[in-house]
């Protein structure tokens, strides 16, 4: 029988309970239905796609009489094959919660009361007009989603750049993947990993770094377990200052101190050229490496960097800065070498004001020892929301970057994007616009006088979260208008001025693109509740109004789209002749297949599994990256200057506030299984709120001890920026010094984003919720 | 095996619309309001033959539409990988239900069991 030395959930549970923790009620849906009513009508099974996390499962939909009634995996998927996890398979129940908003709502002497579609949307209209008529299109901000589909967060950047004229056009993407993107764009000149998940079939090492695999993308768990279970041979290296439950599969594990990895990583490359381990010809081919001198990217040579590395990141050195033994360096080194080697990452090295390094030294790693465009060997950044690869960050909905690779500093990407758009040349402006952090500061300051939020929570998840939360929702004369688009109850909704019913991604029809460059249609099979709409019926509707009120040019968009089928194509040719190739992804082929990885530059080809290689990558046959000097297999970086990617030097500096006498502890948050981001949608399934019903904080036995501190305990968790009393869950997960909450539940006492801190990656610009100091005390 | 069609599929959201009686509990009832979102067109494509594995019609949710969840036993807790739950499952020890997840891909078998069946605190 196998034993946990864990503390029971149970414990935790009825210690929450006893607290007066909220058990939703509700018991197992296999209770509910036992027989077949009769005369109920079939179902009908309908090709999907999940709406969590950017592991992109292919699902079916069951339909009965306009009714989602389940949800399976879809077997026939190339990449997840049928394997789901719970959160999916509880969606219908999700969907038809009776808390979803049914009505706009507007605030009136600071309660929020109904008000009719026309209405509403005449006052948003009003508001933003009369911001940019008398503060400039800069005093306008949009506030996206991952979770929008690919259509509607387009159509919102090509509204707010290339109509109004502003580029404070953010995304909550900001917040999770913007250290990848930086990662993949300064080594390999453009953005999305270059392999894909059929790597996991012949991986022979996988490397996860800061990343609960098993917990926040099961499907690719489950995948590792599969590989593993054909054969011996395969080995994982956990790399992670948590005992997550991928410890479970890990044959090597190491712990460093938060925040100091990247000497880590950097000693790991070191082992790898001392041992000979690198490939020579590769990097002769492929690779250039450059180091920051006087705040300037310069080339430097391989002993350059050989010595740079022997002078900083020996095993023993890096030891002494993360407490990873060196010889536990020296063993993962060697596994990785061992390879083919599929590295997985996810927010333990995103969310960090070092994110972006820490992505390169991962790139590193893998262009040092050729472990990379084979295979089973890539670099591979997991993706936490559905969509914000192909919603977000392809189509360019942040505030520095325009469609499919495009930057707005860059004249001629402008100009292309305004011939295609339609826009007044010089409609979009050269200089970036508010990124996350900046723009709901700039809220808090009223020089943003009005803001749309679509599809996310800032209030729940932004770092440091007070102050942003008064940004949003606090009274002040002359407080800026902030609209929510949404489908159900958050905090942010509970502050807004107006908040507007959203449709499920059930209740309309679009694209997500997941993380391995897949993008997937899932179509419309339900109506929305009550009077929701979809955000693309929302944005048209707003972008018609700002027409007639003169501050986007007539026709610019109204007319033009009338659903998210009209506005693929043009997308298509925004996507034409750059690396994201996707002119071959027609809609009628979307509707057939279970997605298609770009580039897809032709309606005939299949997609592509592996970029930048001859032989795979169609763009090296055709078009301007075209070469027939290289042979099949071969590796060719286009992107990149020169065609070389790079290997960076870069140091390894500390966390933003490291631990100190007052502030002793390092405090960092993540996910459970069951439960996702703010819990708004995960919480609506009574099964998975039962299974959580509150907030825990995971605190290693040494410390407890210390503070005399049992499981079930009130522990209070204090920063610099506010704190939280949550229970105390004593185990053997979290490093010494290190404590743990999820990020999931709203009550005032669980906030944990009132305690992380909101510096933020100087290159990314993503936050450093992964590590802040804290002190604890028993409550 | 259930199959179905689209011009099926539309007449039964046809008759989901013109629903009357609307109550606040699930499943909500469908009431478009003034201003209608995008049209409910599943494509052909989109309509797929599938072997359903147990699920069936119901009025409500589909029988057999939701993971069964386990109970709040300490071995729950930390189980990651199917060997370790197979340990009971696949031989009865414990009384545990012996798996059978028949017709359903073997790579289900060799997942995270923990990945669908979320664990069910008791409510003594």
């Amino acid at each position: 029988m196998p034993t946990s030395p864990s503390p029971t959930r149970r414990d935790f549970i009825r210690a929450a309970a006893a607290a007066g923790v909220a058990v939703a009620a509700g018991g197992p849906l296999a209770a509910l239905a036992s027989e077949p009513t009769k005369g109920a009508s079939p179902v009908t099974w309908v090709k999907s796609v999940c709406r969590f996390c950017g592991t992109g499962c292919g699902v079916i939909l069951g339909v009965t009489d306009g009714r989602l009634v389940a949800l399976r995996g879809d077997p026939e998927h190339p990449t997840t094959k049928g394997l789901v996890c719970a959160k999916a398979l509880f969606l219908p129940k999700i969907v038809r919660s009776k808390n979803r908003l049914k009505k706009p709502m507007v605030r009136k002497d600071g309660r929020l009361v109904p008000i009719g579609w026309d209405e509403a949307m005449d006052l948003v209209a009003d508001r933003f007009a009369s911001a940019i008529q008398e503060h400039g299109p800069n005093s306008v901000a949009y506030y996206g989603s991952g979770q929008a589909m690919s259509e509607e967060s387009y159509l919102a950047n090509r509204l707010f750049k290339g109509g109004i004229g502003t580029n404070n056009v953010e995304g909550n993407p900001r917040l999770c993947m913007a250290s990848a993107v930086g990662g993949y764009v300064s080594t390999f000149g453009k953005d999305e990993p270059m392999g894909s998940y059929d790597d996991i079939d012949h991986a022979k090492t996988f490397f996860l770094v800061g990343s609960n695999t098993a917990e926040c993308h099961p499907v690719i768990f489950s995948r590792i377990l599969s590989a593993r279970a054909k054969g011996e041979d395969v080995k994982v290296i956990v790399l992670d200052p948590r005992k997550s439950p991928v410890i479970g599969v890990a044959d090597l594990h190491l712990d460093p101190i938060p925040g100091y990895d990247l000497t880590v990583l950097h000693a790991m490359a070191y082992v790898l050229l001392k041992e000979g381990k690198h490939d020579k010809a590769f990097i002769e081919k492929n690779v250039q490496f450059k180091a920051v001198k006087d705040g300037k990217p310069v080339g430097v040579s391989f002993d350059d960097y050989l010595a740079f590395l022997e002078e900083h990141h020996t095993p023993e050195k890096a030891e002494a800065v993360s407490g990873v033994p060196a010889a536990k360096i020296r063993e993962a080194a060697m596994l990785f070498a061992q390879g083919p080697t599929t590295s997985f990452w996810t927010m333990g090295l995103n969310q960090r004001t070092r994110g972006v390094w820490a992505n390169n030294l991962m790139h590193n790693l893998h262009l040092i020892t050729a472990n990379i465009g084979k295979p089973g060997a890539t670099p591979f950044s997991l993706t936490g929301q559905p969509n914000a690869c192909g919603g977000v960050r392809d189509t360019g909905t942040l505030c520095h970057i325009l469609p499919y690779g495009r930057v707005v500093k860059k004249e001629a990407h402008r100009q292309q994007i305004e011939k295609l758009w339609g826009s007044k040349p010089g409609t979009i402006q050269p200089k970036p616009g508010l990124d996350t952090i900046e723009m709901f500061k700039a809220l808090g300051r009223d020089e943003v006088k009005a803001m749309l939020v679509l599809t996310t929570n800032p209030a729940h998840t932004l770092p440091n979260s007070t102050p942003y939360k008064d940004a949003i929702g606090k009274a002040r004369p002359d407080k800026p208008f902030v609209v929510v688009l949404d489908a159900y109850p958050t905090l942010t909704t509970e502050i807004a001025d107006l908040v507007l019913p959203a449709a499920m991604w059930s209740e309309k029809s679009g694209v997500f693109g997941m993380s391995e460059r897949r993008y997937q249609f899932h179509p419309k099979v339900q109506e929305p509740p009550g009077e929701a709409r979809s955000d693309f019926d929302v944005l048209l509707d707003f972008a018609g109004r700002l027409e007639e009120r003169g501050v986007v040019p007539k026709g610019y968009i109204g007319g033009k789209f009338e659903t998210t089928d009209d506005i693929w194509d043009e997308m298509r040719l925004a996507s034409k002749d750059t690396p994201y190739d996707f002119m071959g992804q027609t809609r009628e082929r979307l509707h057939r297949e279970r997605g298609i990885r770009w580039p897809t530059p032709t309606v005939d080809h299949p997609g592509t599994a592996r970029r930048f290689v001859k032989g795979e990558d169609p763009l090296l046959d055709a078009g301007p990256w075209a070469d027939d000097t290289l042979k099949p297999g071969e590796t060719s970086f286009y992107a990149a200057p020169g065609k070389k990617a790079i290997v960076w030097l870069r140091p390894a500096l500390p966390p933003a506030e490291p631990t100190d006498e007052e502030y002793p502890y390092v405090f960092s948050t993540g996910r459970v299984l069951e439960h996702w981001h703010s819990g708004t949608m995960t919480m609506q399934a009574p099964e998975l709120k039962r299974a959580y019903p509150g907030c825990f904080a995971e605190v290693h036995p040494t410390d407890a001890k210390e503070l005399g501190v049992k499981t079930g305990d009130k522990l209070k968790i204090t920063s610099r920026r506010g704190e939280i009393v949550v229970r105390a869950r004593v185990v053997e997960i979290p490093r010494p010094g290190m404590v743990f909450a999820p990020m999931h539940w709203a009550d005032e006492l669980s906030q944990v984003n009132k305690v992380t801190i909101d510096a933020y990656d100087p290159g990314s610009k993503q936050p450093e919720f992964k590590i802040c100091a804290v002190k604890l005390a028993k409550a | 095996m259930r199959t179905a069609r689209y011009p099926t599929l539309v007449l039964a959201v046809l008759a989901a619309i013109l629903c009357a009686a609307c109550g606040d509990d699930e499943p909500t009832c469908v009431q478009p309001g003034p201003v209608a979102s995008s049209p409910l067109v599943i494509p052909d494509a989109a309509v797929v033959d599938f072997v359903s594995w147990g699920v069936l019609p119901s009025e409500e949710f589909a029988e057999h539409a939701f993971p069964p969840t386990m109970p709040d036993k300490a071995w729950h807790q930390d189980l990651w990988t199917p060997e370790a739950c197979l340990e009971c499952h696949a031989t009865g020890e414990e009384d545990a239900p012996i798996v059978k997840h028949e017709g359903m891909p073997k790579l289900w078998l060799e997942g995270a069991c923990r990945s669908c069946h979320v664990i069910r605190p008791d409510e003594d």
